[in-house]
């Protein structure tokens, strides 16, 4: 069994080195990334240690270390266009605004963005045009990495783009069409986000619905920045990504928050916070009375956090929202009560509420049937023939 | 005096079937609604000294266990029992008029439209009962459980080897049926309190039936025997 594993992680190895040699050969070589690096603080020798954070988070062998860095260094030749449809930016600002920029951070944004709205320099024409050139250039090479749903009624009129006004649709279709890979970040590009809840006036919908492509989906609100390098990395090293059955990163989107939460013990010892603020909450308590959806949702966020893995939504003390799970603006709303205080569709009521009332029917059912018998059983002499003898005797 | 006779309607393993699922029913539910809301809150701050939480949930899976496998038995006994009992309790055509004639018979207090029953046989509509709660109500709640347990079954803490796979196919049934994990919670939940319901409306017809019928149907899954008048 051992020597089988160990077979096939030479072949792997192999492969993956073979893998990455042509890409280094494909990409023109850009200097000054480890300058970079050490510019925003970040020693050789951290480096190193992010990349073997970074293969225990995509669950690979410590093997992979140096593989790891030398993808990165490729990671940074790549070109990458950046779209922005219908959302909030929140995704690029919790990338850009992290007060203690980690490596993946830095990699993000130093990656060759040869077009992202939010932090280009040029603007209206010139930027259009930067766009163009990228995608003649790189035709076939470069990623594109979508942030934000697609409108779709009226032809998609309810986003316009630039300054020739397209609509989101067009531009997505366009980039999309010569992309070496598509990625689609956060909850909006992934699932359709809060626009794409009901009623969708705008029928939003995400970039695989709205374009019918099979892109890879970091959702999240915002998605955790290692989660996307580690998908790019992972598509550098092996150049495919296994993922789950929604079509998210196997490593990140494999467990569930709740098996690998931080406060799990408080939950298995029947310790609660009952309100914000009261004394466990100050201790730190389990976050399920509180509506902590964590038990429903599949996240890396305990083992990866944001901000250089300082926080995560649970360790700041407020509960999981289900942010990385399809339609959860639906579906796990209320956010701050248990997932019983859903309000059910069609019966517009909680499942505790039709259950209560099920019992309220069946008591008033049985009494009315209890007193009918009784009354139509007299009036009728009932069982005067099944026990005519038992009554003569009375 | 009206002769009565004696006659044997459950059999030893069928009343013990019927406690076995008494128990661990009132175990899970109770156990159920706790994981739900947790009523009760422990405020020790050290982890060490509670772990109220896990024995609940040890118990909602012991309880979950016995009508699992109470379940499987019943299922497989429906394919390959002998007895003519377990095909008694698919929903067949003529059973179902019987069962009408029954459900006629509790608002009309007729005796001419209870449907005849002799020994080794209970009436169509409670075999529906039997077969909505027994089969249809406990496996989708087993397989609702099992999607909301898989995702804590791996190869390292499944007593069966290959255990998780068994988890996580049955779970995708839930998956296919639901569609995603809240809908199967919320689904698990229902389902609950709809045998709650179903239990209710049992524990009354019984009385009902001991009350009016005045043939000792109560003591059918006490001792197996009830009585019938003679003809």
């Amino acid at each position: 069994m051992e020597e089988k594993i160990k077979k096939e992680l030479k072949s792997l190895l192999k492969k993956c080195d073979a893998r990455l040699e042509e890409l280094e050969a494909e990409y023109p070589e850009r200097k000054g990334f480890m300058e970079w690096l050490s510019f925003s603080g970040i020693s050789r020798r951290g480096f190193l240690k992010w990349s073997a954070i970074m293969s225990a988070t995509m669950m690979l062998p410590p093997v992979f270390e140096q593989r790891v860095a030398r993808a990165a260094e490729i990671a940074s030749r790549i070109p990458v266009i950046w779209l922005h449809f219908a959302e909030c930016t929140g995704c690029t600002e919790s990338l850009l605004r992290s007060n203690n920029p980690g490596v993946a951070e830095i990699i993000l944004q130093y990656l060759s963005l040869d077009y992202h709205d939010t932090v280009m320099a040029p603007s209206g024409e010139s930027a259009e045009k930067s766009l163009k050139d990228t995608m003649a250039k790189y035709k076939g090479k470069y990623i594109c990495i979508c942030e934000g749903s697609i409108p779709t009624k009226m032809d998609g009129k309810f986003l316009r783009v630039g300054s020739k006004a397209v609509t989101g649709l067009e531009k997505a279709k366009e980039v999309t069409k010569d992309a070496a890979a598509v990625i689609s970040i956060g909850h909006c590009a992934s699932y359709g986000g809060p626009q794409a809840s009901y009623p969708n006036p705008t029928g939003s919908k995400s970039i695989n619905d709205a374009l019918g492509i099979n892109s890879v989906i970091i959702p999240g609100c915002p998605y955790n920045s290692a989660s996307l390098v580690g998908t790019i990395l992972y598509f550098i090293l092996f150049g495919k990504i296994p993922t789950t059955k929604g079509g998210r990163p196997l490593f990140a989107y494999g467990k569930r928050i709740h098996d690998t939460c931080p406060r799990r013990a408080h939950f298995d010892a029947g310790e609660f916070v009952r309100e914000w603020g009261d004394e466990g909450a100050k201790k730190g308590f389990c976050l399920y009375k509180v509506g902590c959806k964590g038990p429903l949702t599949y996240n890396n966020c305990n083992i990866q956090g944001w901000n250089d893995d300082i926080a995560s939504p649970i360790k700041a003390g407020h509960g999981c929202i289900g942010c990385s799970e399809p339609a959860f603006w639906d579906r796990m709303a209320p956010l701050e009560k248990p997932i019983e205080a859903r309000i059910l569709p069609g019966v517009e009521s909680t499942a505790d509420h039709v259950g209560w009332t099920l019992i309220g029917i069946s008591a008033v059912g049985m009494g009315v049937h209890a007193f009918y018998s009784y009354f139509k059983g007299k009036k009728k002499g009932y069982n005067k023939e099944c026990c005519s003898e038992h009554e003569k005797e009375e | 005096m009206s002769e009565f006779k004696r006659v044997y309607r459950m059999n030893g393993l069928l009343r013990f079937n019927h406690w076995a699922m008494f128990v661990a029913f009132i175990a899970c539910a109770v156990t159920g609604f706790y994981i739900a809301h947790p009523f009760l809150v422990f405020e020790t701050g050290e982890v060490i000294d509670s772990y109220v939480m896990g024995y609940v949930r040890l118990i909602h899976y012991l309880g979950a266990i016995v009508l699992d496998v109470i379940l499987i038995i019943w299922i497989y006994l429906f394919f390959f029992g002998r007895h003519p009992y377990f095909k008694f309790i698919f929903p067949l055509r003529e059973r179902g008029k019987e069962a009408l004639q029954m459900l006629k018979h509790y608002f009309t207090l007729d005796m001419k439209d209870r449907p005849e029953s002799d020994e080794d046989r209970m009436d169509a509509l409670n075999a529906w009962g039997i077969f909505l709660f027994i089969i249809v109500f406990k496996a989708l709640m087993l397989i609702t459980g099992f999607a909301m347990l898989s995702p804590q079954i791996n190869a390292e803490n499944t007593a069966i080897p290959g255990g998780q796979y068994v988890f996580y196919y049955t779970g995708q049934i839930a998956y296919i049926i639901f569609g995603n994990l809240v809908n199967i919670r919320i689904a698990h939940h229902l389902i609950a309190w709809l045998m709650i319901f179903f239990v209710i409306i049992h524990i009354y017809i019984e009385i009902w039936r001991e009350v009016f019928w005045k043939e000792g149907d109560i003591s059918i899954v006490f001792s197996g025997h009830k009585f019938l008048k003679k003809k």
